[in-house]
């Protein structure tokens, strides 16, 4: 350390010295100049001041990149020299400045003679280089004369301090040196021709600015640096009569004087990466070729040989051979067929189906040609024939022959009555030969032994998992599980230790297995223990189908869907969501094992949509929607209503029946009232003169004009014949009764009615007519006058509507003469207005000898009949229309 | 530094100077800069095998050299055009002396030569862009 301080002092004063008479005049000088510094290390650099009083080391004052030094890592050295110390962390190269402060204008001017700068490098010692391995490969019948060394470099370097490597190679006994300086880490030597059996010493040394390292020696014989060819003409060769074994040959690369060799050899199966190595020690010596044993009949192999020095073990390999491929030849097979039965139900009742079903052999060793079966009762009843072997060929693909998953065929279909047992015994036959007899009894149905119990199914790991506790027996000797979906069936057989086993199957996802764990006791299978189980389950493909079972009622309907198929299920259905809504969204979750279900508390009268959904662990399918609308009203009520409304209705006309019966008389007195019998009355005796006059007066008042034109005899004729066809014109009458009761009223505005009216009468004269019609209505006030009532006009009703037979019955020409001519009267009177002849003038005279006594009588008559003007002529004529039947013959 | 051309003159005598001398200086004084920067171009080069991170420094030095050999070529041009007797010197002054010298300086004095070149050449171009505004202007005269 002082040395270096010493060292540093020195260099200081040469620089100045070298300054002082360099024409820049430079005030400030840094030592060391260019420095290397080790990272991780501090670093002390001292400036100083020369030529100048001017300013002393307190004006001084440090910059690293640009960033001031505190002033505590300072060291004033004197007056004229400050030191500073700084740690090297920082890979990069950075400038240290020594600069003065401005404490005076001089210095301002003159920064430039005020500042001196180095530039710090950084770097790593170099570390030892490991793993120094040199090679000369070789070159057609001898050795490269080039030698390639390797080596690892160990430690970091930066780009300012690179590392740099050279190699060393002595040739030891001359004394040969050879060496070669790098950057990287292989070297390459170049001798005049390989120094074959010379010992080597061959190192290299890493080295930079900080320092330099030496890695370990290699001193070794040339010919360990030496890597020949591999082998050559690998040939491999199969022999028939040895179906486990291969005959390998080769050639050496290098000729023997030259180099004594040991090889390897390795081989696989089927071309996987597996490689199995046979053992050195049987390859150690310097051979040609060699046999493999133990190894599969029927079998590819692939087999790559190696050589090498065989004196020293470190030397190098050569690279493998090519790969020889061979087939080792055919045997016969080692093992028993995989021998199974799948049992279903058969045609006929108390009948199985049973098939008979078998696999190859593990180790088929060869190409199966075919199974030879056995099938016997178990009393050594023989089935199907005799207890001959019979031959069932099998036809194999290449594709089978070497199958991703052991396929199996099915040898026999047998249908075996569910009381009887068979064993079945088969060998598996291939070109060679025929394997071990593999056998198995179908017991009785439910004789069957034992089954495992605690079955447990679960997936881990993209597998079925299945885990069992043993039957309590111990003949036990094997298990065989036996998984069936879609009616695929596969099986595999476990040994008799197995607690806990995966399904080595290819499984698909979303596919129901019902798995089944059978014992076997000495070949006889036991009672299974079956469960399903899905690899991994999502949600249904589909939703369930929803309808309406019947109709909906008001508040409630019933649903029922079917359960989705097996094939979309994609998983253990767990339970049934139902979704209704209306203006409301309800659900009802329902267990799985329903597929029905009653909606109550719906509303009357309303749209629902209802769907399903069906749900797995894995998610929820909904099923199409199904809409319906609910009642409006309950069932029955409609009836109930009806029913009640028309007993309703029955009680109220039985009563009303029962009420007319009983209160007969009351309803007939107030409904018919007590009537005078016109047979017991004094009209029979009363003079007809009287009513004809009674309507005159009024209608003469009426009309103003008293005409009265009555033909008596005339009269008289017409009420003969009248009489004659009166029964059959009776409905006639009625009509024109009205009519003619219109006529009456309306004859003075309109004398055409009149007519019209006359006209009905055919040939017979208007006037004659008309005098009968008028004839009546005076006879109605005749009988008015004639019995004077407090009542008058109800009097005059009842008669006119219930009396009219009586009046028949009556027929008293006078009364109807009578009547004719006082009804005749006021309308002869228009007529013999209009026409004048000489008979109005008669009447007229007749009229006058009564009109007297007819207003008399209308005088009484009209403050009681008269309620309005406009009755005036219609209550005549109405009223007594019925009653003037009598002279209907017109 | 004695071997870069001097930036100081008297202005009336700058001015009374013949277009030739005029050429013949600007020639002599381009070669010299050229000259400079080439020296100091390679010692730069030298000490980026050492130190990294000097590549784009020395390439723009590169591309000013290019630019003044450029200029000369023109001057030359120029003034085989006004002399045809006149021929360019077939090589640059030759400068190898100071390289031992040169060598012996501290990194820092590099440094420091290296910007004064830098700097004087800046200062000179801006003298001959007078130059050549002059002679421009007495063409057209």
């Amino acid at each position: 350390m002082v040395s270096a301080r010493v060292l540093q002092l020195l260099w200081l004063a040469f620089l100045s010295a070298l300054l002082t008479r360099g024409e820049n005049e430079n005030h400030l000088v840094v030592a060391p100049q260019s420095p290397v510094l080790e990272m991780g290390t501090t670093f002390t650099a001292t400036c100083m001041i020369i030529n100048t009083a001017e300013i002393t080391s307190d004006d001084l004052y440090w910059n690293l990149s640009k960033t001031i030094i505190p002033r505590e890592q300072y060291t004033k050295v004197n007056r004229s020299a400050l030191n500073v110390t700084i740690s090297v962390s920082n890979e990069n190269c950075e400038w240290l400045f020594c600069l003065c402060k401005e404490v005076s204008a001089s210095i301002a001017l003159n920064k430039g003679r005020f500042i001196h700068g180095i530039l710090l490098k950084k770097g790593y010692r170099p570390v030892k280089p490991e793993n120094l391995t040199c090679v000369a490969l070789q070159e057609k019948i001898y050795i490269s004369s080039i030698i390639t060394c390797r080596w690892d470099s160990v430690g970091r370097q930066t780009k300012d301090v690179p590392t740099k490597y050279t190699l060393y190679l002595t040739v030891t006994l001359p004394g040969e040196h050879f060496n070669k300086t790098t950057t990287e880490n292989r070297a390459q030597i170049t001798f005049s021709m390989f120094p074959s059996f010379m010992e080597l010493d061959i190192w290299v040394v890493a080295h930079n600015q900080l320092g330099a390292v030496e890695s370990e020696h290699l001193k070794k014989e040339s010919d360990c640096f030496v890597k020949t060819n591999p082998p050559a003409d690998v040939r491999v060769i199969s022999e028939r009569s040895f179906p486990t074994s291969l005959l390998i040959n080769w050639t050496r690369p290098i000729d023997k004087g030259l180099m004594g060799l040991t090889y390897q050899i390795r081989f696989s199966k089927n071309a996987s990466q597996s490689w199995t190595y046979v053992p050195r020690g049987e390859t150690s010596n310097d051979i040609q070729s060699f046999r493999i044993q133990n190894l599969q009949p029927d079998t590819v192999y692939v087999t790559q040989v190696r050589c090498k020095n065989a004196k020293e073990s470190y030397c190098h390999w050569s690279d493998w051979t090519h790969g020889v491929t061979k087939r080792t030849p055919e045997d016969r097979p080692t093992g028993k067929p995989d021998l199974w039965a799948i049992i279903s139900q058969g045609d006929a009742m108390n009948e199985r189906r049973v098939q008979i079903v078998c696999k190859d052999p593990v180790f088929a060793n060869g190409w199966i040609i075919g199974f030879d079966i056995k099938i016997q009762g178990q009393k050594g009843k023989v089935m199907n024939g005799s207890l001959k072997w019979e031959r069932i060929p099998v036809n194999r693909s290449e594709e089978d022959y070497h199958p991703t998953q052991r396929k199996f065929d099915v040898l026999k279909d047998i249908q075996l009555p569910d009381r009887k047992s068979v064993k079945v015994e088969v060998i598996a036959v291939n070109s060679v030969g025929a394997s071990a007899t593999a056998s198995l009894v179908v017991p009785e149905k439910g004789h069957e032994r034992s089954p495992v119990e605690a079955l447990r199914i679960w997936t881990q790991g993209g597998q079925l998992w299945l885990e069992w506790k043993p039957p309590n027996k111990s003949a036990l000797s094997e298990y065989v599980v036996e998984w069936v979906s879609d009616n695929q069936v596969d099986w595999q057989r476990e040994n008799r230790s197995t607690r806990l086993t995966a399904i080595k199957g290819n499984l698909k996802r979303f596919v129901c297995y019902s798995v089944s764990v059978y014992p076997i006791y000495s070949g006889w299978p036991g009672k299974a223990a079956k469960m399903e189980a899905y690899l991994e389950q999502e949600a249904p493909l589909k939703g369930p189908d929803v309808r309406l079972n019947g109709k909906p009622g008001r508040t409630h309907a019933e649903l029922v869907w079917t359960e989705i198929s097996a094939r979309e299920r994609r998983g253990f259905i767990t339970n049934y969501t139902i979704f209704y809504s209306s203006d409301t969204k309800h659900t009802v979750v329902v267990p799985a094992n329903t597929t029905s279900y009653t909606l109550t508390s719906l509303s009357g009268n309303t749209k629902y949509d209802i769907c399903i959904g069906a749900s797995t662990i894995a998610g929820l399918t909904i099923g199409s929607t199904h809409s319906f609308t609910t009642l409006k009203y309950e069932d029955g009520v409609i009836e109930f209503i009806v029913v009640g409304a028309s007993l309703g209705f029955l009680f109220v006309v039985i009563m009303t029946l029962l009420l007319c019966v009983y209160k007969k008389d009351v309803i007939k007195r107030n409904f018919w009232p007590q009537i005078p019998n016109p047979g017991e009355s004094t009209i029979g005796n009363w003079s007809p003169d009287y009513p004809l006059k009674a309507e005159t007066p009024k209608e003469n008042s009426l009309s103003g004009i008293s005409v009265l034109n009555v033909d008596v005899c005339d009269a008289k004729c017409v009420f003969e014949e009248d009489k004659t066809s009166l029964s059959l014109k009776k409905d006639k009458y009625l009509s024109e009764e009205h009519s003619s009761g219109i006529g009456g009223s309306s004859c003075m505005s309109s004398p055409r009615q009149s007519v019209s009216d006359s006209d009905e009468g055919g040939d017979i004269a208007d006037t004659t007519a008309s005098t009968i019609q008028y004839s009546s209505v005076v006879a109605s006030s005749g009988y008015k006058g004639q019995t004077p009532s407090t009542q008058p006009q109800q009097a005059v009703f009842s008669r006119s509507e219930s009396t009219q037979p009586l009046l028949d019955c009556e027929e008293n020409p006078d009364m109807q003469e009578v009547s004719r001519q006082s009804q005749h009267f006021p309308t002869q009177s228009c007529f013999t207005h209009a026409t004048g002849n000489k008979d109005g003038n008669i009447r007229l005279e007749a009229e006058q000898q009564n009109e007297p006594l007819n207003f008399c009588l209308l005088d009484k008559r009209l403050p009681t009949e008269e309620q309005s003007p406009d009755w005036l002529p219609v209550t005549p004529a109405s009223s007594y229309m019925p009653q003037l039947g009598g002279y209907r013959p017109q | 530094m004695k071997e870069l051309p001097s930036l100081s003159t008297e202005f009336f005598s700058w001015l009374n100077l013949t277009d030739w001398e005029r050429l013949h200086a600007a020639f002599t004084d381009m070669q010299a800069f050229c000259n400079m920067l080439e020296r100091k171009r390679k010692e730069l080069q030298e000490d980026k095998e050492q130190i990294a991170g000097h590549t784009t420094l020395t390439q723009n030095m590169k591309h000013i050299q290019l630019d003044l050999r450029d200029l000369i070529d023109q001057v030359s041009t120029q003034m085989t055009y006004m002399k045809s007797s006149w021929s360019k010197p077939t090589s640059p002054l030759v400068l190898n002396p100071t390289n031992s010298e040169a060598r012996s300086k501290t990194v820092w004095d590099r440094r420091v030569e290296g910007y004064i070149i830098l700097r004087d050449l800046d200062l000179y171009l801006t003298k001959l862009a007078r130059d050549f505004l002059l002679l421009a202007k007495k063409s057209h005269f």
